[in-house]
Parts: structure tokens; sequence; C-alpha cells
């Protein structure tokens, strides 16, 4: 057993003497990671390392139910306070660079999602200390001004990197507001050729008055592939996978996760056949959420200056 | 659930974490091909090109993906040589924690 000194906050109802880790809100064993940048503008890296990050999209009212060009005729219902994950949804991108990359230099891109008559409003990053590619330094001198720091034990925390300590209070870490399962329950139904599709949809409210992030980084678009089109399934257990390539009239349903400043949406849409009859099972689609107090669209740098 | 038959990505590696449950995954990988140089999160589709004598030029379909085999394991899918940078969130799941 080791000796370092270790910190632990229990959930309510919790001892963190003997609680399990995921009875836990905190512990000091587990890496925080660290907020040192949002932006909606591309960045020149001055880590020496690549940083993890995160994207996400603003979208509007152009915006279609699912990217693929065959699909820009049925909008998405959106508007500017509608903001989701920057992840591909769909296999058929307009464009790769879509989204939020960051290159071999560690220097970041920010391209709105796009098609033919349509943009994104803006897209955000939210880049981490933890490291993708490359060491990250050693040490991390300490400026002048009350920082509070906590330290994993092992590292001297006054000089370790803010990556490499629990807390730091120079830079921002997820807060989480609200965590809960969200159940989309979508009927039996038969489609007529007639029909078109038809939208269900599940919400939460979260009343923050802006766009908060949230987990799991589900997106809007999401084609529905082969084994989940007509399944009961739990969205965080299938976000690796990939999309399907079609959606709409004779093809796949079509998932959306997005955030306003009020709510927290899961909608699913079902589509007819153009040629005959269209059967789908009853399902429910289950996400378990985290909401988080951290604002999408924020600017902040806390790195420099 | 049984692993997806993509044959665009006969590689896979199990990443055995023994949580007990499906954690969130955040996963990232640089891809230098056709049409894209950079680091993106899994799931990536993208493309690589080659030249042949005979056929010209030939545009291949690849992916990176991952899928929950279980509670306890995680396999990713991709070209050989391939790495994946991964970081696992230890999430609150059916017992909501703030509701």
């Amino acid at each position: 057993m080791s000796n370092r000194p270790v910190t632990k906050i229990a959930r309510k109802g919790f001892d963190a003497r003997y609680c399990s880790d995921r009875e836990l809100s905190f512990s000091s064993e587990w890496k925080t990671p660290k907020i040192f940048k949002q932006t909606s503008s591309s960045w020149t890296n001055t880590l020496g390392y690549v940083p993890m990050f995160m994207g996400f999209r603003q979208l509007n009212e152009d915006v279609p139910f699912t990217a693929l060009m065959s699909s820009e005729e049925i909008l998405g219902g959106y508007n500017t306070s509608c903001f989701t994950h920057a992840n591909p949804t769909y296999i058929d991108s307009p464009d790769f660079y879509d989204g939020v990359v960051i290159d071999l230099n560690g220097d970041l891109y920010i391209n709105p999602f796009h098609g033919y008559n349509w943009t994104d409003e803006n897209e955000f990053a939210v880049l981490f200390l933890d490291s993708i590619y490359g060491d990250i330094p050693t040490t991390y001198p300490l400026k002048s001004g009350g920082v509070y720091l906590l330290g994993k034990g092992d590292i001297d925390v006054r000089t370790a990197f803010p990556a490499d300590n629990s807390i730091d209070s120079r830079f921002d870490t997820l807060k989480i507001f609200k965590t809960g399962t969200l159940e989309l329950e979508v009927p039996e139904k038969t489609f007529m050729e007639s029909e078109s599709y038809k939208t269900y949809t599940a919400e939460v409210e979260h009343n923050l008055g802006y766009a908060p992030m949230f987990l799991p980084q589900a997106s809007v678009g999401w084609i529905l592939n082969m084994q989940l089109e007509d399944t009961s399934f739990v969205v965080n257990d299938e976000l690796g996978l990939l999309p399907g390539s079609r959606a709409g009239i004779d093809e796949a349903p079509v998932l959306d996760v997005y955030v306003d400043s009020n709510k927290l949406y899961l909608r699913l849409w079902r589509f007819a056949y153009s040629f005959g009859e269209r059967y789908y099972n009853a399902v429910t689609i289950t996400l378990y959420y985290t909401i988080f107090y951290n604002k999408i669209n924020e600017e902040l740098d806390l790195i420099s200056g | 659930m049984s692993a997806p038959a993509y044959e665009e990505a006969p590689y896979y590696k199990d990443l055995v974490h023994n949580l007990g449950y499906k954690p969130l995954v955040m996963a990232f990988a640089y891809v230098e091909s056709y049409l894209i140089r950079g680091w993106k999160q899994l799931p990536i589709s993208y493309y690589r090109r080659y030249v042949d004598e005979e056929f010209g030029v030939i545009i291949e379909g690849k992916s990176l993906f991952y899928e929950h085999l279980d509670d306890n394991t995680i396999r990713f899918y991709g070209e050989g040589g391939t790495e994946v940078i991964v970081f696992l969130f230890l999430e609150p799941r059916k017992d909501a924690w703030y509701e």
C-alpha cells in the first residue's frame, strides 16, 4: 500500500473511507481535466504538445436534420440557441475538416460544419491541459497571487505541471450541475407512404439561461446504423460505432442530442418508405446525461497573460 | 453485442478496464490521408488513396471506431499501426447524483 496522501470526497450518503470510486464525487487519485482555453477561433499552439480537446457546434435555422446532401430539404428545427457536440454523426461528411481538428503541430483549426446551402452559426473548442501527443512539461512556475493547489502526492505540488496536480485554481474544470437518465419511449408505428416522417422528443430542464456543456458526446444528425435503427439502446454505449451512411425517406432513422438555454433534448426522426408501408418496433432510447455548469460559447484563455 | 463485421477495419485491440460498467470514452487518433490530416476524435471515417499501375487511382474507405464488448472491455478497430489515445471518464450512470 502506498503512503501517498489521498483526498477523497464522498457523495451524499456514502463514507469516503470505505465506498467505491463510483460513490465518490472527487478523488485526488483521478485525473481532473483542466480547461485552459475555450475559443471559437483557430489557435497556434504554444504548449509544446498536443492537448486533449472537445468541440461544440452552434446551430441555426438553416441546419438540416442531417448534413447529408440528400437531406437538405428537411430543416432540423434548430435556432442559434441550440448547441451540440462537434462529432461526425454521418459517414458522408461534406468536408472531412468540419468541426474541431488539431494538426500534427498541435495547432487548432475550427471549421464550422456546412453543406451546400447552409453553415453552422459557429464552432467552439474546449482545450484541456492533458496531452494526447507529446510530453507535457515537468514544471510550471507559480505566478504571484493566491493559488489553490492539491497534488497527487508523488510530485511536488508547487512545481508540478498543472495537468499533474489534482486541483489547480488557475484553470477551469468541468463542474457537474446535474446528472440523470433521459428515456425516450417511442411507440410501435406503421408509416403510410404519404406520411414522410415523424419526430419523437424527450427533454430535461436545466434552466441555466445559457447552453451548458454536456456529456456524453452525442450530436445531432446521428444516422442510426443497421444495428440500432429499430431496437432499444443506450446512447452512451454506442457512440464509438460508425454511423449509418444514409438517412431520410427510405433510409435510416436519425437521432439528435442537443441543448439550448433551458433544456437538453433527445429526439428521434423516423421516416416512411416512398414505396409502401414501413413498420417500426416500439423502442426505448436511453441517455445517461451529465450537464455541467460550463458555458459552451464562452471565450477564455487561462494560460497566456 | 457482437462485433460489427466492417471489412474496412480488420484490426482491433481490446482495452480491459474492469470498471464493471461502460464508461464514457474520449479517444483520439492522428489521421494523415486523402482529405484529412490531423487529430480527431473517434469514430473517424477517412479515405486512403493509392495509385495502381493497372487501375489508376484507387480510393479506399477506412475507419477508426470502438465498441463496448461488455462492462469491462472496449474493443478498438482500425488500420494496423494506428495509435489511439484513450481517456475514460468515471461517469454516473443509473444512480444519478444530483437530480
